[in-house]
């Protein structure tokens, strides 16, 4: 007896159904014990017919017919010539795979047969296949699995036979054993010189990927199906080029070329951009693009046009806890923690679009990550950087040599002492102490900071040659190839870098190495942090300094911000932030607000220095500048006046730039209140300070020059002046822009002494004054 | 190629248990309805991958999910019809939110998606009362499923639940009639 309604209903309609037309009325009383039931049954009965419910969407079809020709396989004990189906254990873009065994017992090792789903192969192209299948046959090496035999099913599909591998895809092995990056980057040095045997005989993959790249229990990678993708690309006859549904049968597009997608000719370049995808997903674990869509035409325009994140900064995406993972955080923590500038340079070379561009060998790429494990220059580096760095070098062997060895003895020991604080819990004091120690070294390069000796400085600044960009360059190398494993101190040397580079004012590297500091300190300390205030300063002042001022206040003012809010109200940090924003506020001419700020400061130097203090010194200068700026040129030469009378006292070198920027200030005090002879005296002072410390074309001396330039105008020396002028100018287009409003002001200066010398005569107007 | 068929494997204790299978159909959605995206744009400008390789990638990720390595050919089938059917469901909600959203000229995207030859409404009037059939007799609504939207002939059909191509033409008969009453008087639950 049926157990529901439901089914004792479709009994009954069944039941009726099998009845004669004429006997169903009657059959349905009969068996109906209720009105309820009879009146549903007759219902069904009525809506029975032999159509479909709906048109069945024409779309169901063809898909239905493809689902189930693919679903076809084999059985196990299957016989395929000589050979005897075990499983099935894989399917591909190309047909199925099948694990099998010699049926005769000739060959004890198990393969793995592919069985290629084509249904129409004339006799040339068959031809060619096998010609093809013995060029891989004869490729023989211990990390390639062989192509053993092939044949023809009874079904007209060719089949291959290859050496069955157990292993694991070279992606998931990494993963799964967490292996660290040199074991890593080891273990795929081993796939290119793989790679490159196969190139060299000729044969080239077309399908690299980490599945066709396994390893094995002993820890060993075995390639599979070398060259295979082109047996099947000139077998898939008749192959429609201009197609790219044909063009991607056989590929997998994650790891194609460009010029794959494109249907272009592949090369050995092929393989390289695929290895280059493979690297960058060892070192990332993601691979370098998202795929919107399946779509090929978005495919063709991503792999063609986009260019990938940096792997260092796909890596920081993926493990900021700000980043896409945050919802989603990995299973396993990723075991690389960061990645050295190096690498990125050499994945993006690999990956690069045009193929002449990459490597040229699989060799080279190998011979590149070697050198990168063995601290070696590599060659993916700009050519421009090395060239100069090495010229260089050979310019300045003992200096740079010194230097370099000072650094990377500091180094090495502030990184033992962190591995041993780690094992025998010898505190970080050490640590801290060789910090301090480098510290020292890297500011013995800065001009406004606190050199070491006398000695140094007049060993290197004196001697008058730009060099300090290349010894900053050597040092930003040296850091980054130290493998530092204590961010923080990463941190504390690239911000200490930028901070050199930018009082050197060069401001690009400057930027360069402050964001990076200012990121790791925001991961390190947060935001909120006194540490990322100073790096968010000296943003702050890197701004200014290129004019762009809603910027430059913007930064300063979270700065101040985030100072008070973490310092006490009377820390000299605060005064620092107050006069740095003052001064961006006074360059766009908003001295009214500037002002207030700038007593605040100097109120919190006095209270915390005494009023005899360089502190106190350098924020009664700042307001000399701004009382210059108003007009007010009396009160300016008294501030400034006090203020050198404190640095004379103070006797501190590292306050000589200061003092010349003090003299440099006051010179134009007295130029524009038409006493040449007090503005050429201070002028020449600051620049016998600005020349002993500071590089020829650095902007404070550029500064000085428009100066002298002006001055030489007041005296009708117009050739003088455009001499200045133009050595100026030259400063501040190299280290600003052509646009800074300094390179401006000096073109203008440039043309006056240009016009007064085709027009001799009393130069009418200096610095927007009149004379008097 | 001749299809090398694996001996169906009738299953007579097969009961279908479509909440696992549930899990299993995000894994192969959007294969398939590449696959279907295919289909439909034969005549325009081809832009999708090849249709056997999407099946493939399909099936592929079916074994991954599957604890045996080769799939079973029914558990394959149970999923890609719910599958497709899902597919084309979500296509007509979409293009009914079009149409009500007066946005008629974003319908042509769709209807490459959806079928011209059925309507939106009868679709999804159709999904709806093999919604109720499922909660009536589960293995009837499964029926349905794998003869209407993965196109399984009757011997299919009866090799894939294991049961006569005769019991699958009579439930058939009677699934149809069900749903037909069903879709006429748009009522509710039969009582």
């Amino acid at each position: 007896m049926p157990s529901s309604r439901f089914q004792q209903l479709e009994a009954l309609y069944q039941q009726i159904l099998n009845c004669p037309p004429e006997q169903r009325a009657a059959r349905l009383k009969e068996l109906c014990n209720s009105t309820r039931l009879l009146t549903e049954v007759q219902a069904l009965l009525d809506h029975s017919t032999d159509q479909d419910i709906l048109p069945a969407p024409a779309i169901l079809q063809p898909i239905s017919q493809t689902l189930q020709q693919m679903t076809q396989h084999w059985p196990t004990g299957y016989q395929l010539g000589a050979y005897t189906i075990d499983e099935l254990i894989g399917s591909g873009g190309m047909g199925l795979v099948y694990r099998a065994h010699r049926t005769d017992g000739s060959y004890q090792a198990q393969v793995a047969i592919k069985v290629v789903r084509q249904a129409h192969i004339d006799r040339d192209l068959r031809d060619r296949f096998y010609r093809e299948r013995q060029t891989l046959a004869n490729l023989q090496h211990p990390n390639i699995a062989r192509l053993l035999d092939g044949g023809t099913a009874p079904d007209g599909s060719p089949y291959l036979v290859m050496d069955y591998i157990i292993g694991e895809s070279i992606t998931t092995y990494c993963r799964r054993t967490a292996l660290p990056l040199t074991q890593r980057l080891q273990l795929f040095i081993a796939v290119c010189h793989t790679v490159q045997y196969a190139h060299q005989n000729l044969v080239i993959h077309r399908d690299l990927k980490p599945g066709n790249i396994l390893i094995t229990a002993e820890g060993t990678p075995r390639l599979l199906d070398f060259g295979l993708a082109k047996l099947l690309d000139q077998d898939a006859a008749p192959l429609d080029t201009d197609n790219p549904q044909d063009r991607l049968k056989f590929m997998t597009p994650e790891y194609a070329s460009p010029e794959q997608v494109r249907g272009e000719s592949v090369s050995t370049a092929t393989d390289l951009y695929s290895l280059g995808v493979i690297l960058y997903e060892l070192l990332t674990g993601v691979r370098p693009y998202d795929w919107p869509t399946r779509s090929l035409l978005d495919m063709e325009r991503i792999i063609c046009e986009q260019i990938p994140p940096t792997p260092s900064t796909q890596l920081r995406r993926q493990h900021h806890p700000r980043g896409r993972l945050a919802e989603n955080p990995p299973v396993e923590a990723w075991p690389i923690p960061r990645l050295h500038h190096d690498l990125d340079l050499i994945v993006m070379k690999a990956l690069r679009k045009e193929p002449n561009e990459r490597y040229g060998s699989a060799l080279q790429l190998a011979g590149d990550l070697q050198r990168y494990l063995t601290g070696y220059p590599i060659l993916a580096e700009p050519s421009h950087r090395l060239y100069r760095l090495q010229k260089f070098c050979r310019r300045n062997r003992t200096i740079v040599l010194a230097i370099t060895l000072l650094f990377f003895a500091l180094l090495g020991g502030l990184i033992t002492v962190s591995y041993q604080s780690r094992q025998i819990r010898l505190e970080s004091q050490k640590a801290t102490q060789l910090n301090q120690a480098l510290r020292n070294i890297l500011l013995a390069w800065d001009p406004l900071g606190e050199p070491l000796t006398d000695q140094l400085i007049s060993d290197s600044f004196t001697t008058g040659q730009p060099q300090i960009l290349s010894i900053l360059q050597q040092f930003v190398r040296s850091v980054e190839q130290a493998d530092i494993t204590f961010p923080e101190v990463e941190a504390e040397l690239r911000f200490l870098i930028g901070r050199i580079y930018l009082n050197h004012q060069y401001l690009d590297p400057a930027d360069e190495q402050l964001v990076q500091a200012l990121a790791l300190q925001e991961k390190i300390y947060g935001r909120e942090h006194p540490v990322t205030a100073l790096t968010l300063a000296k943003l702050a002042l890197l701004q200014n300094l290129r004019g762009h001022y809603d910027r430059a206040e913007q930064l300063a003012r979270e700065s101040l911000t985030i100072r008070r809010r973490t310092l006490p109200a009377n820390h000299l940090h605060v005064a620092a932030g107050l006069s740095n924003l003052a001064s961006i506020l006074s360059n766009s001419n908003r001295h009214a607000e500037a002002l207030p700020l700038l007593e605040e400061a100097l109120a919190i130097r006095r209270k915390l220095y005494g009023a005899e203090d360089v502190e106190v010194a350098k924020a009664r200068q700042n307001l000399a500048t701004i009382n210059f700026r108003l007009g007010d040129y009396a009160t300016a030469e008294q501030q400034l006046t006090a203020a050198i009378d404190i640095y004379h006292r103070s006797r501190a070198i590292q306050h000589y730039n200061w003092l010349g920027l003090c003299r440099m200030r006051l010179a134009h005090v007295y130029l524009l209140t038409w006493k040449p002879a007090a503005a050429q005296e201070q002028l020449q002072q600051a620049h016998d300070i600005f020349n002993r410390y500071l590089e020829p074309d650095h902007p404070f001396i550029a500064e000085a020059q428009l100066l002298q330039a002006q001055l030489e105008l007041q005296w009708h020396r117009y050739p003088q002046a455009l001499l200045e002028a133009a050595h100026g100018c030259y400063s501040f287009q190299q280290r600003y822009s052509a646009a800074h409003p300094k390179t401006i002001q000096a073109l203008h200066l440039i043309s006056l002494a240009q016009q007064s010398l085709i027009r001799p005569g009393p130069y009418p107007i200096v610095g927007g004054l009149t004379k008097p | 190629m001749d299809p090398i068929s694996s001996e169906a494997s009738p299953s007579p204790t097969f009961t279908p248990d479509l909440s696992g299978w549930e899990a299993l159909i995000p894994q192969v959605y959007d294969e398939l309805r590449a696959l279907a995206a295919h289909f439909l744009q034969r005549e325009r400008r081809d832009h999708t991958l090849q249709p056997t390789a999407l099946a493939h990638e399909a099936y592929l990720k079916l074994i991954r999910y599957t604890p045996t390595a080769v799939p079973d050919r029914q558990d394959f089938f149970i999923v890609a019809s719910a599958t497709i059917r899902r597919i084309l469901i979500n296509h007509a909600h979409h293009r009914r939110t079009l149409k009500r959203g007066g946005e008629a000229n974003r319908l042509e995207l769709t209807e490459q998606i959806m079928p011209a030859d059925t309507t939106t409404d009868e679709l999804l009037a159709l999904n709806d009362a093999l919604e109720q059939l499922a909660t009536e007799d589960q293995t009837l609504a499964q029926l349905v499923e794998l003869r209407f939207f993965a196109g399984l002939q009757t011997e299919e059909i009866a090799n894939l639940l294991g049961i006569s191509s005769r019991t699958v033409e009579r439930r058939w008969n009677f699934a149809r009639a069900w749903l037909r009453r069903h879709l006429c008087t748009g009522e509710g639950h039969a009582q």
